[in-house]
């Protein structure tokens, strides 16, 4: 009995040393080449390390939120992609992420994350300055009111996703573009 | 379809997951062994088995649990992301994706002609008659017959015209053992007993689904080096096993520790001197064959009893270490 409790202790003991060296292994291509997906301090650290040409960004934020983003990850290979993170930051307020924007170069990125439109209402296409839109209203994981939209840019496909009405929504994508 | 193109898609991806989980439950195999000192062949065969059928149902059943599985905030909370490895870029090529495709494609190759060739081949030629020139009734004996009363079907036993030393068994519903008449002539009654017990386990075994179910696993993972790998380490306790079989039935260690030095460990034939000679692929899995024998008779030798309430403990064990494990690796 004394030796299997013991057997026990040496197999945690050893699975635990085999995550630890799955994480430093897990760690080290992120040493070796700088353009894999990570979270970055800020807006200037990304645009710095990864030279993405273009990132779109908002000049309306609806109330709760603003520049600059809470938090923010990219990647430059396999291909560009960039996801900005905010929290809502008005008093009262969960301090929970309550809108994603985010792009990539390719059409079926799909980052999960904390926000999730968890049922969809309604789908419908939206022009949005001379661009065809997709835009979609549902609700969130908690039930609270949530849309999604999405369209593609030149090179990439731009989504934005908050916990806003289509409204608010709207006016956020269409202060992305010129 | 390009390299990139491939790793990205569905069967790329399953493949190298399946690959990445194996991996994994084949380290955490190993460290139950060694943490337990599991010694019981029986016990070290389900726990060799477990990196042959994880990697076969996790990734789907995963993907079940958790949708996102693939998406880029769960990757980054993992333990282990094996795109971060794939997508490693080097004068323009991605090497660990080239690598990998690379043994997939040789262990592809060697299950083919090593396994499923020989396999067919094997089946094909177990429903031709063997030239025989007489057939033993094992059955006489009663403690053999007793113990064989609990199975399904006895094999029957067949003599072979042969100088050599042989003995095998087919299975499939024509099951038989086969022995050579040299060896009949030169094992005593009671090391042949011992011999056609631990023969005819081997064709009572072939017929235990979860060995049967083991084996169509393996085969749907034929492109995984780990799985190949930790496959023939589970066959090569199944001898270990028929071992054991062939002791409880014969009562009777030291016969079949003689047969087996009878059959397998002759003198080994000193290398012709004057010239430095290397090792050819026969004479090394010869060697190897050669080490596995010894490894059993020193087994059958030690007289080692295990603990039966101790058998399902350590495979489940790696089990459950295993699917918590890898439910973090993508």
């Amino acid at each position: 009995m004394r030796n299997k409790a013991f057997g026990a202790l040496a197999f945690a003991a050893g699975l635990a040393i085999l995550v630890i060296a799955l994480k430093a292994l897990n760690w080290i291509p992120l040493i070796a080449q700088k353009d894999l997906m990570r979270r970055y301090g800020d807006f200037e650290e990304m645009r710095t390390a990864l030279a993405i040409p273009q990132v779109f960004v908002p000049s309306y934020f609806p109330e709760d939120f603003r520049w600059p983003p809470t938090g923010i990850l990219a990647q430059g290979k396999p291909y560009p992609a960039v996801i900005m993170e905010f929290e809502r930051s008005g008093e009262g307020k969960t301090r929970e992420v309550g809108m994603m924007i985010y792009q990539a170069a390719r059409d079926d990125f799909s980052p999960g994350g904390p926000l999730l439109l968890s049922r969809v209402r309604e789908q419908a296409t939206y022009p949005l300055k001379g661009r065809s839109a997709v835009l979609e209203v549902g609700i969130g994981v908690k039930g609270e009111p949530c849309s999604r939209i999405s369209w593609r840019e030149k090179d990439v496909r731009i989504t934005v996703l908050a916990l806003l009405t289509p409204f608010e929504l709207m006016k956020v994508a269409e202060s992305m573009l010129q | 379809m390009s390299l990139t193109g491939f790793f990205h898609s569905y069967p790329g991806l399953y493949v190298t997951q399946a690959f990445f989980h194996s991996l994994v439950a084949s380290i955490v195999a190993e460290i139950a062994i060694k943490a337990w000192d599991v010694r019981d062949p029986a016990v070290r065969q389900r726990v060799f088995l477990v990196p042959v059928v994880a990697p076969v149902f996790l990734p789907p059943l995963f993907q079940l649990i958790h949708p996102g599985r693939g998406s880029t905030y769960f990757r980054l909370g993992t333990i282990f992301e094996s795109g971060r490895w794939l997508e490693l870029e080097m004068l323009g090529i991605h090497p660990v994706m080239g690598g990998l495709l690379l043994v997939f494609a040789i262990t592809s190759l060697v299950f083919l002609f090593q396994e499923l060739i020989p396999i067919l081949r094997h089946s094909f030629e177990s429903g031709k008659p063997e030239k025989t020139v007489g057939k033993v009734d094992c059955l006489e004996d009663p403690a053999i017959r007793t113990a064989m009363e609990s199975f399904p079907a006895v094999p029957a036993v067949f003599v072979v015209e042969d100088d050599d030393f042989l003995i095998y068994s087919t299975t499939g519903k024509s099951a038989a053992v086969y022995v050579s008449s040299s060896l009949v002539t030169t094992l005593t009654e009671g090391e042949l007993r011992s011999a056609v017990a631990h023969e005819i386990s081997h064709v009572v075994r072939s017929r235990h689904p979860m060995l049967v179910a083991a084996y169509l696993l393996r085969a749907l993972m034929f492109f995984n080096p780990v799985v190949l790998m930790e496959f023939r380490r589970a066959a090569q306790e199944e001898e270990k096993v028929c071992d054991e079989f062939a002791v409880s039935v014969t009562r009777n260690r030291r016969g079949l520790v003689q047969a087996l030095r009878k059959l397998y460990l002759q003198p080994e034939e000193p290398p012709p001197q004057g010239r430095k000679t290397r090792k050819t692929a026969k004479e090394i899995e010869e060697r190897s064959h050669r080490l596995n024998i010894e490894s059993r008779i020193s087994r059958l030798e030690s007289g080692e009893n295990h603990e039966s309430g101790f058998r399902w403990l350590v495979p489940a064990a790696v089990t459950v270490a295993v699917v918590l494990i890898n439910y973090f690796i993508v």
